[in-house]
């Protein structure tokens, strides 16, 4: 038993840390406007979010084992370095407008108690790299693991809000709508910010990167769920707690500072504290994961494959993609000058555009035999990711319709 | 033998490419033994042709099955590179080729952002990075990736860097007559060198320790 302890103690990480992630800042603003927006109608939407959310992080990291490579560089060698490239320049764009969300979002989480975004995002931006780059892989994963224990701090709040449990159950169970035309957008903004092309790319390249075996794979699922449920539970809370105060009286938000606020008045101080310290956290472990995403993504499309373990010096690509993303994104944010709601809106149509092929591309590649030898996924597993795939294509669509119907005034 | 020394082509530049007949280069398979692996045939639409090389260009001999043979598209270009810790190293962006007396033959993986710029379209940029290299005596192919080892005959392979390193100073003509003289596996050995651009200093990075 102790031995078992011991080995999910030392695999855990993967699946709990692009889980949380996924909470990021942008997530947050999505459930918080759901609960604003539509009560607890919309709460099986998070139901079926973490379902595919757990069956892809289930197969990138069974990719990741049976093939020791990373999403970008198995893409690569399958489709070519040109398609590799394309890839990657979108996922490039994405990934940019996503970290300056990410620091968007520490910004307002510190200007809650006063802190202007021109000095949290700089000196949030300087503390993340340092961390990055100059600590071990295991300090790292640690950092980030107690970052996305931080974000309990949504369950407290949701907690302190006093929901309506009978409205939650039945929100979760029965499929329905708000009646309200804005439900659809809403349903699928919220699956479109859980699934993301950085998060997927991530657990796989950073189970390669963990070196997790075969073997090692039934304990692994358990982090890979556990992740996902988690992530799932965090965005219930937020949800809910929006759904008890804000929806019940009526109070429109526009993001995850706004609801925090917002909070404090109906269910009380701690409450909204908890809130900005959960965006704060959200931010953090975002601002740190969305970047080593990029990095790994990067090495791989060029050959140059890094570990978090290895030094600047031993990976300087891995590591400058890292600093470079973070420095653009943090004067993104920090400038005022600087258009930051265009950037977000291309990250978002683009992270929906780059959806649809890396899914497909997943499912084929989960199913080959040839390329899975005898971790090739099942035969009801291979439905499963078809229909997630086709589904959230759909979804997609939808997405990037609704963002450029936006831009007709 | 010719008045020139045969330019190397890269496998990127040969795939796709049309040949007399209108048929395409899809793939080109090789005999992976040896400093440097024969290009046996090529494969294009649903047939495997006999290769050739005549005139400069790739030519299409019988239709043939092949056995025994490596895609250097679906088996070395683009895979990965480990060394044998599992270690990932690198990845291979090209394969260089050497015509040799009317065959082609594979010298040298490429590796490094070179032949990835390339590839994409980015001369200007891809001729800014240094060519780094890997000898196929220092790899094997496996189903999965490509493992990058220790040479097993170091002393003789230094002897043909030498080697190629003098030859590449003389004048074309001598160049030539030095090569003519060299025993064929030998002569091949060195024209798969002198590809190597002087000093590669970057090739020792990819080299492992033996186990």
């Amino acid at each position: 038993m102790r031995k078992r302890v011991a080995l999910f103690l030392a695999i855990l990480g993967p699946g709990l840390i692009a889980g949380l992630s996924d909470d990021d800042p942008a997530g947050i603003t999505t459930y918080a406007v759901m609960g604003a927006d539509h009560g607890y109608a919309l709460l099986w939407v998070l139901v079926v979010a973490t379902g595919m959310l757990v069956l892809y992080h289930l197969l990138g990291v069974r990719i990741g084992v049976a093939t020791g490579q990373g999403m970008i560089g198995l893409v690569r060698e399958r489709y070519g370095v040109r398609v590799g490239g394309a890839i990657l320049v979108c996922l490039l764009v994405a990934n940019l407008g996503t970290l300056a969300a990410e620091y968007a979002g520490i910004a307002a989480a510190l200007g809650m108690v006063g802190i202007p975004r021109e000095l949290s995002v700089p000196a949030a931006a300087i503390i993340i790299t340092l961390l990055v780059i100059r600590s071990s892989f295991h300090l790292v994963e640690r950092i980030l693991l107690a970052l996305g224990a931080l974000l309990a701090s949504y369950i407290l709040a949701g907690l302190l809000a006093h929901p309506d449990y009978g409205a939650t159950l039945h929100g979760l169970m029965v499929p329905g709508t708000s009646g309200n035309t804005g439900a659809l957008i809403t349903a699928v903004a919220v699956v479109g910010t859980t699934i993301a092309p950085w998060g997927l790319s991530f657990i796989q390249s950073y189970a390669v990167d963990k070196r997790i075996k075969a073997e090692q794979l039934k304990v692994e699922n358990v982090d890979i769920v556990s992740g996902a449920v988690l992530t799932g539970v965090v965005g219930l809370f937020v949800v809910i707690a929006c759904a008890a105060t804000l929806h019940a009286t009526g109070t429109s938000i526009e993001n995850a500072a706004d609801a925090a606020i917002a909070l404090e008045p109906l269910a009380g101080n701690l409450a909204g504290a908890l809130f900005g310290v959960g965006l704060l956290a959200a931010g953090t472990l975002a601002a740190a994961v969305v970047p080593l995403s990029t990095g790994y993504s990067v090495s791989e499309a060029v050959g140059m494959e890094a570990r978090i373990d290895d030094s600047f010096r031993e990976a300087p690509l891995f590591y400058g993609t890292f600093v470079v993303m973070t420095a653009l994104a943090a004067l993104i944010v920090a400038l005022p000058f600087i258009p930051l709601l265009p950037i977000l809106f291309l990250s978002q149509v683009l992270n929906a555009i780059l959806l649809v092929p890396i899914l497909i591309a997943l499912a084929r590649v989960g199913g080959d035999e040839r390329v899975m030898g005898s971790l090739k996924v099942g035969r009801l597993q291979k439905w499963l990711l078809w229909a997630g795939a086709i589904g959230l294509g759909i979804t997609s669509i939808v997405l990037i319709a609704t963002l450029l119907l936006d831009l007709i005034p | 033998m010719t008045d020139r020394t045969p330019a190397p082509v890269e496998l990127s530049d040969l795939l796709g490419r049309r040949l007399p007949g209108g048929l395409k280069v899809a793939d080109l398979l090789v005999l992976a033994e040896g400093p440097a692996w024969e290009v046996r045939a090529i494969v294009s639409g649903d047939n495997v042709y006999e290769a050739h090389w005549e005139h400069g260009e790739l030519a299409l001999g019988r239709v043939v099955v092949p056995t025994g043979l490596t895609s250097l598209k679906h088996d070395v270009l683009d895979r990965q590179v480990v060394d044998t810790d599992d270690r990932r190293v690198v990845r291979v962006g090209d394969v260089a080729l050497l015509p040799v007396a009317g065959r082609l033959e594979a010298v040298a993986l490429e590796v490094g952002l070179r032949p990835v710029f390339r590839r994409v379209g980015l001369h200007a940029i891809a001729r800014r990075h240094r060519e780094d290299l890997l000898e196929l005596t220092d790899v094997t192919i496996t189903e999965s990736c490509v493992v990058a080892h220790a040479s097993h005959d170091r002393v003789a392979k230094i002897e043909t860097h030498h080697l190629a390193r003098l030859i590449r100073r003389l004048p074309h003509r001598m160049k030539h007559d030095v090569l003519a003289q060299l025993p064929e596996e030998r002569s091949r050995e060195v024209r798969a060198h002198m590809l190597h651009r002087p000093h590669r200093p970057h090739l020792r990075r990819f080299r492992v320790p033996r186990a």
